[in-house]
């Protein structure tokens, strides 16, 4: 018979499984969603840093005849203004410096505790291969110490910090609803879990266990132990199960939506038409899109005519 | 810049039945001008206006809903509203802009980064309903309520306070109405959320499901349009009489003969301008005709109806009279068989059929589009012209369109072209792709409706009145002529305006203009100037 701990610490564990399946399978279902939209039309917003002319914020569209010309993407630039608006969060800095600082301790607590999780899920594999000792190892351990702290305590910060300006900040308090204080409010509760948890497994030895525990598949396809958690630990890990489980049906998904509303809208400059040749998957999709049924109703609308019909 | 934001209007208060307007426009709220010593005051809308139709939303219409009879009424607006709102989100009813718009609707987190960005907000001494978040909120509100799980189970902890009465849908829709969909705002949002989008979105649904929508745009722009062939009221038969008219204009101004090419088939480019101009700039298209003329270029004019008419205002609150519009334009060149389709100097025109449309069309009928500025750029930088630039010896500054600059990447030709034939050209602040709409954007400019005029010049233009000013600061006040290049009708229609709503020609002799008329007033082989400085026009 198992005993009382060795149950609790499955039970947890199996929930954790679940609860990332869970999570990961909504966000896909999420991302096919918007994905699968149809072609729409063309709605992008200037500089769009893929174009050759982006330095003063042109287009192909300066060039005489563009649609003769080759229309080259370049990646880099493209990549550059991606990183300094995922990392540095740009936009808000240029125009709403005050909630930029809190908001860039959050997201950027965020970005290191995802670095820590890298670490520490190293440092597990390490473990699991009994190596959890030597250079390598200890290197892991030291960063994933120093990443864990500056991230936990980067977020806590950030996220008390947004929710006293939302409250604060007569602007934006009076359009917001309950959800958006509680979205805050249960990640300072989870960040706050995990400082509590610190006293209990301050060097995130329990962590790193329970993640090779995790990764062994509680020990039944890697032979590895683990009997027990703190209980700080315990609620943490609760905690951080129920986050998965609400995330995806959130708006806090946004790092999803973001990377359609840049690179699905504002930077989706492509003609149909390049260097005298026009693109024959557009024309696939434009012909069903036109193959559509009008629903509108007011006069003017031929409801129940197919687009292509106006 | 800007006052202090004044007393916020939340949204429960914005649906509540009222017959007095939730805020009042006051001239010591707004954005101060310091160099007018004084403006016309604002004036009270007349009860028989505001007790026929909504002006509950800022004192201002300019669409002017009629107040709902009965409860029939108020019923069959709330309604409607949703149904529209539903299609809005379907695959059917809005595969134009789905993506878009969804993604708009769903990740906004509120942090109000838009707000600073927006020139209406900022000039209007930062009232809140003039926020693009807080329109923008409203109708998420509404769709949460509606149409997400989350809000029908949970209610207003997830969806916030809203009550979808008819009074808010007739001041969403005006409110809609105070927004330039410049898209300023979707410039700031980190998000890449556009609250602009969602303006045009509501315009579209009462546009494309009640019948609602700013006269100027509706039934006597695009309706009018379909019907004769130009938003003007302008038939074939007066097209061609314009254009004779134009080549006589010519001949007296410069002393050359041109013959301007109307439906010549074949042609290399079709070239469309927006019909306003040849009614109140007809200089703009003269000046076209003049360059093309003396570059060698091969190209026609259409007089086929809407063949002479570059507008498209589907593009500010229709997707069914854009696509309408567009589809006329392409098929008419194509029936010309002409090689390409050049539109001259309007912001909107060429952002509805050079970009907007450009998924409207299948291999088939695809003809390819672009703006003049690039090949009048072209002429100019490979000196198919002479110019002497001291024929244009006064200070200019150039407005850029937003349709121009921000939504079609269009930025330096026109500078390209300034810097060769003006020494005194300088640059506004900000400028290019940051630019401030002039006012007129979305249609503003062609709305002249109930008191929407006043609300327009005090508030929607008036960071533009204040660029201008500061540009022209060290010449204010000498007396001499100062001209705003400005390469897009709508605009100039909104800049002559605010010209003289606040008498700038008379007290800075400020005037504008296109940018053809520059690189003509500029031409080596034409005496006269081509350009008066002592008219305001």
């Amino acid at each position: 018979m198992q005993n009382p701990s060795m149950g609790l610490i499955n039970y947890i564990a199996y929930v954790s499984y679940f609860s990332f399946i869970f999570a990961i399978i909504v966000t896909l279902l999420k991302i096919s969603k918007y994905a699968n939209t149809p072609l729409h039309l063309r709605w992008e917003l200037y500089p769009v840093p893929s174009e050759k002319e982006h330095v003063h914020g042109g287009s192909y569209l300066e060039r005489p005849e563009w649609w003769k010309t080759e229309i080259k993407e370049e990646r880099g630039s493209e990549l550059i203004d991606m990183l300094k608006e995922m990392i540095f969060i740009k936009r808000l800095y240029n125009n709403k410096r005050k909630q930029w600082y809190f908001s860039f301790l959050f997201h950027g607590g965020i970005y290191l505790l995802l670095i820590w999780f890298v670490f520490t899920f190293v440092g597990s594999v390490l473990e699991l291969a009994n190596i959890a000792s030597g250079t390598l190892f200890m290197a892991f351990f030291y960063a994933s110490l120093a990443f864990g702290y500056v991230g936990i305590f980067a977020t806590f910060i950030g996220t008390v910090g947004l929710i006293g300006l939302r409250a604060t900040d007569k602007r934006v308090s009076y359009l917001t609803a309950p959800i958006d204080y509680f979205n805050l409010a249960f990640i300072s509760l989870i960040l706050l879990s995990m400082i509590v948890s610190l006293f209990s497994d301050p060097y995130f030895n329990y962590a790193r266990s329970f993640l090779a525990y995790l990764i062994s598949g509680t020990g039944l396809i890697l032979p590895f132990k683990q009997s027990f958690l703190p209980v700080t630990s315990y609620i943490t890990v609760l905690l951080l199960c129920l986050f998965f489980l609400y995330l995806p049906f959130t708006k806090m998904t946004h790092f999803l939506g973001k990377f359609y509303t840049y690179h699905r809208v504002q930077w989706d400059s492509r003609p149909n038409m390049v260097a005298g040749k026009f693109d024959e998957k557009k024309d696939v999709l434009i012909r069903k899109n036109l193959s559509l049924t009008v629903p509108w109703d007011a006069p003017h609308s031929p409801k129940g005519k197919k687009w292509e019909e106006l | 810049m800007g006052g202090i934001m004044s007393e916020i209007i939340d949204p429960k208060k914005f649906s509540k039945e009222s017959r007095e307007p939730l805020i009042k426009i006051k001239l010591e709220d707004l954005i101060k001008l310091e160099d007018l010593k004084e403006e016309p005051p604002i004036k009270e809308p007349p009860t028989a206006w505001t007790e026929r139709y909504d002006f509950t939303l800022d004192g201002h219409a300019a669409v002017g809903i009629p107040v709902p009879k009965n409860e029939e009424e108020k019923g069959a607006l709330v309604e409607k509203f949703l149904k529209g709102l539903e299609n809005d989100l379907s695959k059917e009813g809005n595969w134009t802009f789905a993506q878009q718009f969804k993604l708009s609707m769903d990740y906004c987190t509120k942090c109000g980064a838009c707000e600073e960005a927006c020139p209406i907000y900022v000039a209007s001494g930062k009232k809140n309903i003039y926020s693009p978040l807080y329109r923008s909120e409203i109708l998420r509100r509404i769709y949460r309520k509606h149409f997400t799980s989350a809000g029908k189970l949970f209610g207003s902890i997830v969806t916030g306070d809203i009550e979808e009465t008819w009074q808010l849908i007739t001041r969403l829709i005006e409110l809609s109405y105070r927004c330039n969909i410049c898209r300023r705002c979707a410039q700031a949002c980190p998000i890449g959320i556009d609250n602009g989008l969602i303006a045009r979105e509501i315009r579209k649904i009462a546009s494309q499901e009640l019948g609602i929508a700013a006269k100027e745009l509706h039934e006597n722009g695009t309706v009018l349009q379909l019907k004769v062939g130009s938003s003007t009221g302008m038939n074939p038969e007066g097209f061609k009489k314009i254009v004779k008219m134009m080549e006589e204009d010519i001949e007296s101004k410069t002393g050359l003969k041109i013959k301007i090419p109307v439906d010549e088939k074949g042609a290399d480019i079709l070239l469309i301008h927006n019909a306003g101009e040849y009614l109140s700039w007809p200089e703009n298209p003269e000046a076209y005709a003049i360059i093309f003329e003396k570059a060698g270029l091969s190209w026609t004019l259409s007089a086929e109806p809407i063949g002479y008419d570059s507008v498209n205002y589907g593009v500010w609150y229709d997707d069914i009279q854009l696509a309408r519009v567009a589809k006329k334009h392409v098929e008419i060149a194509r029936k010309l068989g002409v090689k390409r389709i050049v539109v001259g100097e309007c912001g909107h025109a060429t952002k509805a059929l050079v970009v907007t449309a450009e998924r409207l069309f299948t291999k088939e009928n695809y003809i390819p589009r672009e703006s003049v500025l690039p090949i009048l750029a072209d002429i100019v930088e490979k000196n198919k012209i002479d110019v002497d630039p001291q024929k244009n010896d006064f200070p200019v500054t150039l407005h850029d369109p937003c349709n121009i600059v921000r939504l079609s990447g269009i930025v330096e030709p026109q500078r390209k072209i300034l810097r060769k034939i003006a020494p005194s050209f300088r640059e506004m602040e900000p400028h290019g792709v940051w630019n401030y709409c002039c006012g007129g954007g979305s249609g503003f400019a062609i709305m002249h409706s109930y008191n929407f005029d006043q609300w327009k010049n005090k508030v929607a233009a008036r960071m533009k009145v204040k660029q201008i000013l500061d540009a022209f600061k060290k010449e204010l006040n000498d007396g001499s002529f100062k001209y705003v290049c400005a390469p897009c009708s709508n605009c100039k229609g909104e800049i002559r305006d605010f010209i003289s709503h606040y008498k700038l020609w008379e007290k800075f002799r400020i005037n504008y203009g296109g940018l053809a008329e520059l690189v003509v007033n500029a031409m080596s082989e034409i005496k006269n100037p081509y350009i008066s400085k002592d008219e305001f026009h």
